[in-house]
């Protein structure tokens, strides 16, 4: 890589990089094999919750349907 | 520990959520929900527990992003994620908000309104007038934010009925008179940690004597509280024996405490080898009742759920 190259493991103060001066130097963040893992593990987790939490509404919504069909009067 | 950047994993943004209150916060709203005279369809009733479980986890991300300092220099919380750097402090609060507003807004559309007002009032509680009001400015700060806590099984009940009853209140005392024994008996041990940290906690403002006597106060009205639900009728007389042998053992336990030390003894100079046997003993004798506080409170709820089923 460039000299112009960030690792983010590099960063001694603990905050994010920034951004914005590396992009307009065209400065590319790489991330180390470790975080790029890291962030596909989080990116997994993100998309199983979205999925659970839509499962859920769905059968939520489906559960008070039926009760309120069981509960209407003709 | 900036090297830890970008390596978080989703064991680092549980931890956030405080999952061993959030254990318990669970237990008790189920049994609140079960013991309610209402039967809630168990898909709902799952959604609520998870409601509930999500909003404790989201208030538990926004007191350890408003304590980050403080948990760095006490060696109970140094290892949680945001002192170890594994997680940043935007992602706390940004976690914290987040899961707090789903939590509500989840809690209100799939479960019923007023469960929905009584997690956010919970939430709320937790993070603005315990975290940031009460715990850096008073003694009594365990005391009165011990309420947070208490309210897990009133939503469960308020998730099962849709109103607010007195009776839930029953359980909510049991929880809140059992907090302050509970969090003193093990802050004796920590006083040091809590002193150097600046937190006013019982055993640092007040001393260890002092505590140990309001430690056997609240125990015994701890005791009569968790007698509430029989007399309410809304617990089996099995309830009433199991209350009665684990609130003996819980006084025993108490005024053992109180009576081991010598006066004005730090229960922390344990690991001193110029300690006194006296001060071992009531460090022994704190922790003993710590745990056993632990087993008390969950035996006493499982207890009323098998009378509830």
């Amino acid at each position: 890589m460039s000299s112009q190259t960030t690792q983010l493991s590099e960063l001694t103060d603990g905050s994010a990089p920034p951004q914005t001066k590396q992009q307009t130097n065209n400065e590319t963040v790489v991330l180390t094999r470790e975080q790029e893992k890291a962030r596909k593990m989080r990116n997994y987790l993100i998309a199983a919750t979205l999925l659970g939490f839509a499962a859920l509404v769905f059968i939520v919504t489906i559960v008070r349907l039926g009760e309120n069909v069981a509960d209407r009067t003709f | 520990m900036p090297d830890q950047w970008g390596l978080a994993t989703a064991a680092d943004y549980f931890a956030l959520l405080k999952p061993r209150v959030m254990s318990l916060v669970i237990f008790t709203g189920f049994v609140g929900m079960i013991v309610a005279p209402t039967q809630i369809h168990p898909a709902i009733g799952f959604a609520a527990i998870l409601c509930l479980a999500v909003g404790a986890g989201a208030a538990g991300a926004l007191n350890m992003w408003y304590e980050a300092d403080l948990d760095a220099v006490m060696k109970r919380t140094a290892i949680r994620p945001l002192p170890m750097g594994r997680v940043a402090r935007d992602e706390a609060l940004t976690l914290g908000v987040a899961l707090s507003i789903g939590s509500v807004v989840s809690m209100t559309f799939l479960v019923n309104l007023l469960a929905g007002i009584l997690l956010a009032a919970t939430i709320l509680f937790y993070a603005l007038v315990y975290t940031v009001w009460l715990k850096p400015r008073t003694a009594q700060n365990i005391v009165i934010g011990g309420a947070a806590g208490a309210f897990p099984p009133v939503i469960g009940w308020t998730a099962a009925t849709g109103t607010l009853e007195l009776a839930p209140w029953a359980l909510f005392l049991i929880i809140f008179l059992w907090t302050p024994p509970h969090f003193w008996a093990l802050a004796l041990c920590r006083t040091k940690e809590y002193r150097a940290a600046g937190l006013p906690m019982m055993p640092v403002v007040a001393g260890s004597d002092s505590t140990r006597r309001q430690i056997v106060v609240y125990s015994v009205l701890l005791v009569a509280a968790s007698l509430l639900p029989v007399w309410m009728g809304m617990a089996s007389l099995f309830y009433a024996g199991v209350a009665v042998i684990l609130g003996a053992v819980f006084v025993v336990l108490s005024v053992d405490l109180l009576r081991k030390g010598a006066i004005g003894d730090d229960l922390e100079r344990v690991n001193d080898p110029l300690a006194s046997s006296a001060v071992r003993a009531a460090n022994k004798s704190a922790m003993l009742l710590f745990k056993f506080s632990l087993t008390y409170l969950f035996v006493l709820f499982a207890s009323l759920l098998v009378g509830g089923i």
